[in-house]
């Protein structure tokens, strides 16, 4: 590999990664604020896309350009989407199996909220596949990420060329990651998320609105997923099924990142866009291994996990 | 309707098929401070948590000042003035100290943020200095010190206490007891629940006792 | 008829995930993986020139054998955990079998040989697969595998699972090996899963990757999970019925409405799989429990007998990042002896019980009993060695009599060891066959002191048994913990309950900090205790 390919494989991977990092927040918020593994999250990045798409495009949608209104319509379906699903998923899928806050953890029905949420992704990637069914599908972008510039690619020192496309989505991606991670420590709400997230019960007796703000988590997660759907979609063919690996990959970069550190599925997620990159361009290894090594990861990270804190459960 | 400020009518409550409280009644004044005692697993925690709505009574009513409370979210109940401070010093791990204080603050609560804030420093002036640590950085008696000035934090008629005294050192204990009476002396009623009573009998104007689901005097005799 | 044959097959890969689902509560979504892995092998095997005999044992064994990888990296796993490392499992697996070529040629899939054959050289037997024999082949395979597992419902090991399924954390101090059974069904369900697989394939002489997609793994558990919360065999039968009636549903309404039919499936099994989870908690509390009783012990005048054994901690600490729970502890319970252990809340008294009991190995120090080092000992293996403890909450299982509680504690002893003797010895004899449901909080206390008994444990630690009780009640709880020291247990009793402390123990230490501060009779202990510390 030279260097200039090198450079390429980072730069593309860290774009990639960045997608990620986006929908492994997401997966964490919710994973430390409810406990639950939100099965679904890929799926409403990818659906949400495919939402905009049959709303105002029709269920034949064409990498053309979007002129300026059709644009901003889309980006703003896509993101209400996500959020809106996310919330329906958490009120259908995801309360009615874990207790009421106070309540002790006797309420607590994982079968019920992993058997809800696979099921929510399921019937988002099915309902869609009654209007989607061809393996893929080329979709528009609203952001215009490859026309920032005319050749709609750029040179970066070292010989290396990357599409304009990657580094615009490295870009939003990394910002939006970070600005997420700053609003989480840093803000009210997320203080009060972070509340929460510690113990539900100490913040109701507080007079916190724990309800409103799981809703509002799960809303900002959806979002953040659609978002991600937007940066991903476009730049490569997809079908509805595309979203459970991409959810995956995302758990891989929290699970990396040590479920339920938000800096670390920042980190994570990163790391899985690189591994990626490198796999699809090492000799030894290529594209086909792009989707199976991250799904590895998972596997491997969860098996690992609790070796990381120091007692030793024996049993 | 009756002056006092709490006041606990005939309540049955309990998990399952069993039932640990079965016609509790109990009244607090304004200003004034109740020790609830009884041993572990009597139902002082469940009274204490039908008080402040997260478990809902069977029967039975709870007026706060005058208003019928029983049923309500946790989050209304402490707008009608009634702090609970959960046993087992739940502090919010992840934020400092001042954020565990200032978190559940109002909006329009914001402008007497400072002044509620330097009164609870003033109560626990060992909070003051390390108000920017994380509070799992703090002690156990820091940390029920800080539970119990983050209850104060929305200016509660009345506060409910699980087992303050729990676990923490003699001279704890006493700065415990001298905040407790100041509160009193500022107006702040408290429900003091307690198993042991050497707390309870060092500042509260009244005891009672919670036995087979019942309250009732608690007396001077030793509890058996 | 084809079909039907194709059901049956895949209902015995239904069965074998009922073993992981229904059975133990693990939540295995990877069955479909286990499916490929049979179907796959054998059209690899046949196709390199094995006999068919041969070549369906070995897909089975590399269907086994990927199950035990998936045990190793599941049964430490929190069940939340479970299923989303499975759920990728079957992703990886599906993923894989479209990337690699030469594992599965691709979307076109493996052709098996056109007539498969069976030659058997010994007995002179060849004949041709045809549709009416798989149909028998696999209507005797579900047969058994029904037949099988109902015997086993019915047996000690139904007990087991039942404890497996209902609390997790209790079955291991009733002496259960919780990760080695959680593996062994696995392993069998993969197994099962695999004949599955290569019955499919042969009986449709190909292998696709698009026919063992995560939606069949979804399906699969879907069946598997129907009546999970009081499995009974007919209840995965009853689940795959429904679940194989999807696609033929799918079709009719796919063709009705011109849709994929690939979408309509999907559609109709996300709702059976919402449908199931919100009914399967309703439908479960409705189900009567089993009331009848396993094979009766063979012996029953030892029973409970104990080899007595002194259980001792040295300098036992526990860290966890940088707070010290527990700091050098040391203690010593001997055989007739209670020894009460008292500490206000936070001292380190539950992390000390979990220490002893083994499911928390300590940073430093070690635990001995009957002079061997047990440091490092699981707590099922404890159990059988004879010490064993109880939790704080009664931890319930609710779908078991008392009877056959204390029946699945004995297990510990051995297979035919009866526990009746242990309701006897806490007065709960007259409520063996009751629902355990309907035991007031004193009394479930005392089945958990029962439970713990029946395992003929030489050394019981007790969490609070009095936490709940009522002044009878607690009088009781004497009578009991009198009758057990009278037979040579040793009783660690932790208890806020400071006049029983004072009334039943010989022997009393006070934690504080993560330390003992005060050790000797109760009357020297216990004022320290109610003062919290002050000189009042």
């Amino acid at each position: 590999m030279t260097g200039a390919v090198a450079i390429q494989t980072v730069v593309s991977g860290l774009s990639t990664g960045s997608a990620y990092v986006l929908i492994a927040i997401g997966f964490t918020l919710l994973q430390r604020l409810t406990g639950v593994i939100a099965f679904a999250h890929g799926d409403l990045a990818i659906g949400s896309v495919f939402v905009g798409v049959i709303l105002l495009l029709g269920s034949a949608p064409t990498a053309a350009t979007l002129g300026l209104a059709s644009s901003a319509g889309l980006a703003i379906v896509v993101l209400a989407a996500g959020a809106l699903a996310s919330v329906l998923v958490y009120l259908l899928a995801v309360r009615p199996f874990v207790p009421r806050v106070g309540r002790a953890a006797r309420g607590w029905d994982v079968a019920g909220w992993v058997g809800g949420g696979l099921a929510a992704g399921l019937l988002v990637r099915a309902l869609l596949g009654l209007a989607f069914d061809q393996d893929a599908y080329a979709v528009p972008d609203p952001l215009h990420l490859s026309q920032l510039n005319r050749s709609g690619l750029v040179h970066l020192p070292g010989g290396a060329v990357v599409t304009t496309r990657t580094l615009g989505v490295l870009g939003i991606g990394l910002v939006v990651g970070l600005l997420a991670e700053r609003l989480l420590v840093a803000s009210r709400v997320g203080v009060r998320m972070r509340a929460v997230s510690d113990d539900a019960t100490a913040a109701a007796l507080l007079g916190l609105p724990v309800r409103r703000l799981t809703l509002l988590a799960f809303a900002v997660a959806g979002a953040l997923a659609g978002l991600a759907g937007l940066l991903i979609a476009p730049g490569q063919s997809i079908s509805v099924d595309s979203g459970v690996v991409l959810g995956l990959k995302a758990i891989a970069g929290a699970t990396l990142g040590g479920l339920g550190s938000i800096r670390g599925a920042l980190a994570g997620g990163l790391v899985i866009g690189l591994i990626e990159a490198f796999a699809v361009q090492a000799s030894f290894l290529g594209p086909r291994y792009a989707d199976v090594l991250p799904l590895a990861i998972v596997v491997l990270a969860l098996a690992l996990a609790p070796l990381r804190s120091r007692a030793v459960v024996l049993e | 309707m009756s002056a006092a400020l709490l006041d606990v009518r005939d309540v049955r409550a309990g998990y399952g098929g069993t039932e640990t409280l079965r016609g509790a009644s109990l009244h607090v004044d304004p200003a004034e401070i109740v020790a609830l005692l009884g041993e572990n697993g009597a139902g002082k925690t469940t009274l204490a948590r039908v008080v402040s709505g997260l478990h809902r009574a069977r029967t039975g009513s709870v007026y706060l000042a005058g208003r019928d409370i029983t049923g309500l979210a946790p989050h209304q109940i402490v707008r009608h003035g009634l702090a609970h401070v959960s046993a087992g010093r739940r502090v919010f791990a992840s934020l400092t100290i001042e954020q565990n204080l200032t978190v559940a603050a109002r909006r329009r609560d914001r402008p007497l943020l400072a002044g509620r804030l330097s009164e609870v420093y003033e109560t626990f002036p060992a909070l003051r200095n390390r108000r920017r640590l994380l509070a799992a950085a703090l002690s156990g008696g820091e940390q029920q010190m800080l539970v119990i000035g983050r209850g104060l934090m929305s200016a509660p008629q009345l506060l409910v206490v699980d087992e303050p005294s729990s676990g923490l050192a003699p001279a704890m204990i006493d700065a415990l007891a001298a905040a407790i009476r100041a509160l009193r002396d500022a107006g702040t009623a408290t429900l003091l629940i307690e198993q042991h009573r050497s707390l309870a009998e060092r500042v509260a104007d009244r005891m009672l006792s919670l036995r087979e689901g019942r309250i009732e005097p608690a007396g001077s005799a030793p509890p058996s | 008829m084809t079909e039907l044959a194709s059901d049956l097959y895949m209902l015995v890969a239904v069965l074998g995930l009922a073993l992981c689902v229904a059975y133990c509560g693990q939540p295995v979504l990877c069955q479909g993986a286990f499916v490929s892995a049979g179907a796959f092998g054998v059209a690899h095997l046949l196709g390199v020139g094995l006999p068919l005999a041969a070549a369906v044992l070995l897909a089975v064994a590399i269907a086994a054998v990927l199950g035990g990888i998936v045990a190793v990296l599941t049964i430490h796993l929190p069940r939340a955990h479970v299923a989303l490392s499975t759920w990728a499992i079957a992703w990886l697996a599906y993923t894989a079998l479209q990337s690699f070529h030469w594992l599965s040629n691709g979307a076109d899939g493996l052709s098996l040989p056109v007539p498969i054959r069976l030659h058997s050289g010994i007995l002179h037997l060849s004949f041709t697969l045809t549709e009416g024999v798989h149909l028998g082949v696999a209507a005797v395979l579900c047969a058994g595998v029904i037949v099988a597992l109902a015997r086993w419902e019915r047996g000690v090991a139904g007990l087991q699972a039942a404890a497996l399924r209902e609390g997790p954390a209790l079955a291991g101090t009733l002496g259960v090996p919780v990760r080695a059974r959680r593996a062994v069904a696995l392993i069998c369900a993969a197994a099962l899963g695999g004949l599955a697989g290569a019955g499919i394939a042969l009986l449709a002489s190909a292998a696709a990757p698009a026919d063992v997609s995560p939606l069949l793994s979804l399906q699969l558990f879907v069946a598997a999970l129907i009546g999970g919360a009081a499995p009974r065999v007919w209840a995965p039968v009853a689940g795959w019925a429904v679940v194989a009636a999807i696609p033929h549903l799918a079709g009719s309404i796919a063709a009705a409405a011109e849709v994929p039919a690939v979408g309509v499936d999907g559609v109709l099994t996300a709702a059976l799989l919402g449908l199931v989870v919100v009914l399967r908690g309703p439908v479960g509390r409705l189900l009567p429990i089993v009331r009848g009783r396993p094979r009766a012990a063979s012996d029953t005048s030892d029973a409970g007998a104990v080899v007595p054994g002194t259980l001792v901690a040295r300098g036992v600490s526990v860290r966890l990042g940088d707070a010290t729970i527990l700091d050098g502890v040391d203690l010593e319970v001997r055989p007739g002896e209670i020894h009460a252990l008292v500490g206000a809340n936070g001292s380190g008294k539950t992390t000390l019980l979990r220490v002893l009991s083994g499911t928390l190995r300590p940073t430093a120090g070690q635990i001995e009993f009957r002079d061997a080092d047990i440091t490092r000992t699981a707590t099922a293996r404890r159990v059988r060695a004879g010490v064993t403890r109880t939790f704080q909450r009664p931890a319930e299982l609710p779908s078991l009599t008392p009877y056959r509680q204390v029946r699945l504690a004995a297990l510990a002893r051995g297979r035919d060891a009866d526990g009746g003797w242990a309701l006897e010895l806490t007065d709960l004899d007259g409520h063996a066959d009751d629902d355990p449901r309907s035991l007031t909080g004193g009394e479930q206390q005392l089945l958990q002191v029962a439970r713990a008994a029946a395992t003929g444990a030489a050394v019981l630690l007790l969490d609070e048994p009095a936490a709940g009780m009522s002044a009878d009640e607690r009088q009781r709880l004497r009578v009991v913990l009198r009758r057990l020291t009278e037979r040579g247990v040793g009783l660690l009793l932790v208890e806020h309950d400071s006049s029983l402390v004072a009334d039943v123990a010989d022997r009393a230490s006070l934690l504080d900090g993560g330390r003992v501060v005060a050790h000797g009779t109760p009357h020297e202990v216990v004022p320290a205790l109610t003062g919290s510390g002050t000189s009042a």
